[in-house]
């Protein structure tokens, strides 16, 4: 049977050949009945490690599936990315408990500590939400070389522009004494891609990149209301816990615009919703078309509310986030402190020590 | 929001960190203990809206949130002959310190209330420090009748609020059925979003309201009625997707969803959410400019895929 070393061993980091990454969040209780069920039994092969499946998605296609997170499981492939993505993307859309990662622009900016930055892209889109005499409505920059993203850190020193300067995609370089060198490319939507020398730095790379994603959904998670009788013969009394998260935008925004950008059903947003404005504050009962979940949303001119209830999903806070600061305003910022240092926060310390070329 | 719920949604605020208007209660030193809490007193009982409690001083502040300008005098008397250790085991709050426990009422309401209540106040008798919101502000009325720690907490006696209150508990059982109607709708599309056949009004009611369940059972029972009323009224004017089976015997209503969005291809799912949008009669909006239009600046170059 097959086992983590071949899948390993099988992976290619080549130049030729990179290994792609998509990275799923699953919400499941039994995670191999959902692959099966997801992916068609018969396309499902089960191997020696309990966490690891083979899956043939067909003649050209196949993928390795870790669910050893089990909440966020990584799709590894060599197969292109026209047949892998399209595929994925299929069964994503169709699922309520499927969603990808939505990696905050922060969360792509400090990516691995002294990394050297080999290539960056941002993509600004917010024509449909800006006024016309706006500096920056549409700002799309790719560079490579050496540092590529002091550009845009040069470009955001600039107020006009600062709330203009997502990071969508971004390229470095890492190398380890033990490791070897490798390649790694990323995007906001958790979509890796891999070449150098070391199949396992790229593994363990993915896993840092999601376990600091996975801090911050979680620690919005834990802001979720929660309503709790004192008893449970009926009478009135309890507890509440949790308190609205608070996203607080850089520059005002056209109410109007922006509520018909993010409440219209379209992707990425995917929120449904029919606001009701008084005295310049829309009051939102929003549904997350992507996980079929009610969300309650509060929305002025320079700040947005969101109420997560008790067993509410983090990924739609981080989603509503990373469409925001590529849409609308990438110099937002979270009102609670905790939050915001996991909105923003910096690749943590490691066990081994890293070094860039 | 529901206008009555103002108040109690404004007081609850005070404690919630990180929120848009400032958490005084919170800076010092209260935090929520308790939600519509029966505390046994000298003639009866009352009922608090909300109970904070400050750990630091054993300090109980039961806050008495009116929807309106009527004052229940009796209930006003009660107010004034609460044993604080009564307060604290009907709280269920776990005292820290050894300092004795101590309690204050508090009443809040709109400010074009106010003077209302402070003529109950009077005819009942009693008197309360008056928590009152009007325009963007909470203004403390009756300063000198609020305890230390209440007065510190509130400082000069004005909170400005930097937007509205939050909306913990945006309707109850009390609320006009147009006033639940916007959330039994985007429950019932969330339902559509997971392609349910049916969800029973008890179950719908939950999901929009899970504060229900702390309001009681009487209070209950109502709101599941007023959302079946609602249901009902959903299904008459959209009855292509859905169907509304009212309670028969020991039956619950169910809302039966007909069709869902999700049947359709991508590009038509929107439109079917989006349409489901709109209320019935709704004027048609400014449209906004269209994200399919072309990038100009596509049709000068080729387009990179931007596919590693």
């Amino acid at each position: 049977m097959i086992s983590r070393a071949d899948m390993i061993d099988r992976l290619s980091s080549s130049a030729t050949a990179p290994t792609k990454t998509y990275v799923v969040e699953v919400h499941t209780d039994e995670p191999g009945d959902y692959l099966r069920d997801a992916l068609g039994s018969q396309n499902v092969e089960e191997t020696a490690d309990a966490y690891l499946y083979r899956v043939h998605a067909g003649p050209n296609l196949s993928f390795w599936v870790d669910q050893l997170d089990e909440r966020f499981w990584n799709f590894h492939t060599q197969d292109p990315v026209r047949d892998a993505l399209p595929y994925l993307k299929s069964i994503v859309d169709e699922r309520r408990e499927l969603d990808w990662m939505w990696l905050p622009s922060a969360h792509l900016r400090h990516i691995w500590p002294g990394a050297t930055t080999r290539r960056v892209r941002t993509e600004f889109h917010a024509r449909d939400v800006l006024d016309e005499d706006s500096y920056s409505s549409d700002l799309s920059v790719r560079l490579s070389g050496r540092d590529a993203d002091q550009l845009l850190d040069y470009i955001a020193e600039n107020d006009k522009y600062r709330s203009a300067v997502p990071f969508d995609s971004v390229q470095i370089r890492l190398s380890d004494p033990e490791l070897g060198c490798i390649d790694e490319a990323l995007n906001r939507s958790g979509r890796f891609a891999v070449s150098g020398e070391s199949i396992e730095f790229h593994l363990q790379f993915v896993r840092s990149i999601v376990n600091r994603y996975k801090g911050f959904v979680e620690a919005c998670e834990r802001r979720a209301i929660e309503w709790r009788p004192f008893s449970d013969d009926g009478d009135p009394g309890g507890l509440m816990n949790g308190a609205p998260i608070v996203i607080d935008f850089s520059k005002s925004a056209n109410l109007s615009r922006l509520l018909d950008a993010v409440f219209s059903s379209r992707y990425p947003y995917r929120l449904w919703g029919t606001p009701v404005i008084v005295d310049a504050v829309a009051y939102v009962e929003a549904v997350d078309l992507h996980v079929g979940r009610r969300v309650r949303v509060d929305v002025g001119s320079r700040w947005l509310r969101v109420y997560l209830e008790q067993g509410g999903c983090g990924n739609t806070v981080a989603r509503l986030i990373s469409n925001l600061q590529t849409r609308f305003d990438s110099a937002l910022s979270l009102r609670d402190p905790e939050l915001q240092a996991a909105l923003s926060a910096h690749a943590g310390s490691r066990s081994r020590t890293m070094s860039s070329d | 929001m529901d206008e009555r719920l103002l108040p109690v949604n404004a007081a609850a605020g005070l404690v919630l960190r990180n929120d848009i208007c400032p958490a005084v209660l919170a800076d010092a030193g209260f935090r929520l203990v308790g939600v519509e809490v029966s505390v046994v007193c000298g003639h009866g009982r009352v009922t608090a809206d909300l109970v904070f409690f400050a750990d630091d001083v054993s300090h109980l502040l039961l806050c008495e949130a009116k929807a309106g300008a009527h004052l229940d005098e009796d209930q006003a008397r009660r107010y004034s002959d609460i044993d604080p250790m009564n307060a604290v085991d009907a709280s269920r709050v776990t005292i820290t310190k050894r300092v004795r426990p101590t309690v204050e009422a508090i009443y809040v309401c709109l400010e074009r209330h106010a003077e209302s209540i402070r003529r109950g106040f009077a005819s009942a008798g009693v008197e309360y420090p008056l928590l009152v919101l009007g325009g963007d502000k909470l203004t403390l009325v009756g300063v000198e009748l609020a305890s230390d720690h209440l007065r510190w907490a509130l400082g000069s006696g004005t909170v400005e609020l930097k937007g509205p209150p939050p909306r913990l508990i945006p309707f109850d059982h009390e609320s006009d059925e147009s006033i639940i109607e916007p959330f039994v709708k985007a429950q019932l599309v969330a339902e559509l979003s997971n392609r349910r056949p049916s969800v029973s009004v008890p179950m719908l009611t939950e999901r929009i309201a899970p504060y229900a369940a702390v309001l009681g059972r009487s209070a209950r029972r109502v709101l599941i009625r007023k959302v079946g009323n609602v249901c009902r009224s959903i299904a008459r004017g959209d009855s292509d997707t859905f169907v509304y089976q009212p309670p028969a015997g020991n039956d619950d209503g169910v809302m039966h969803l007909r069709r869902t969005p999700e049947d359709n291809d991508p590009r038509g799912r929107t439109q079917a959410y989006q349409a489901l949008a709109r209320r019935p009669g709704s004027r048609t909006r400014v449209p906004p400019p269209d994200p399919r239009q072309p990038d100009l600046f596509s049709e000068l170059d080729v387009e990179d895929d931007g596919q590693w």
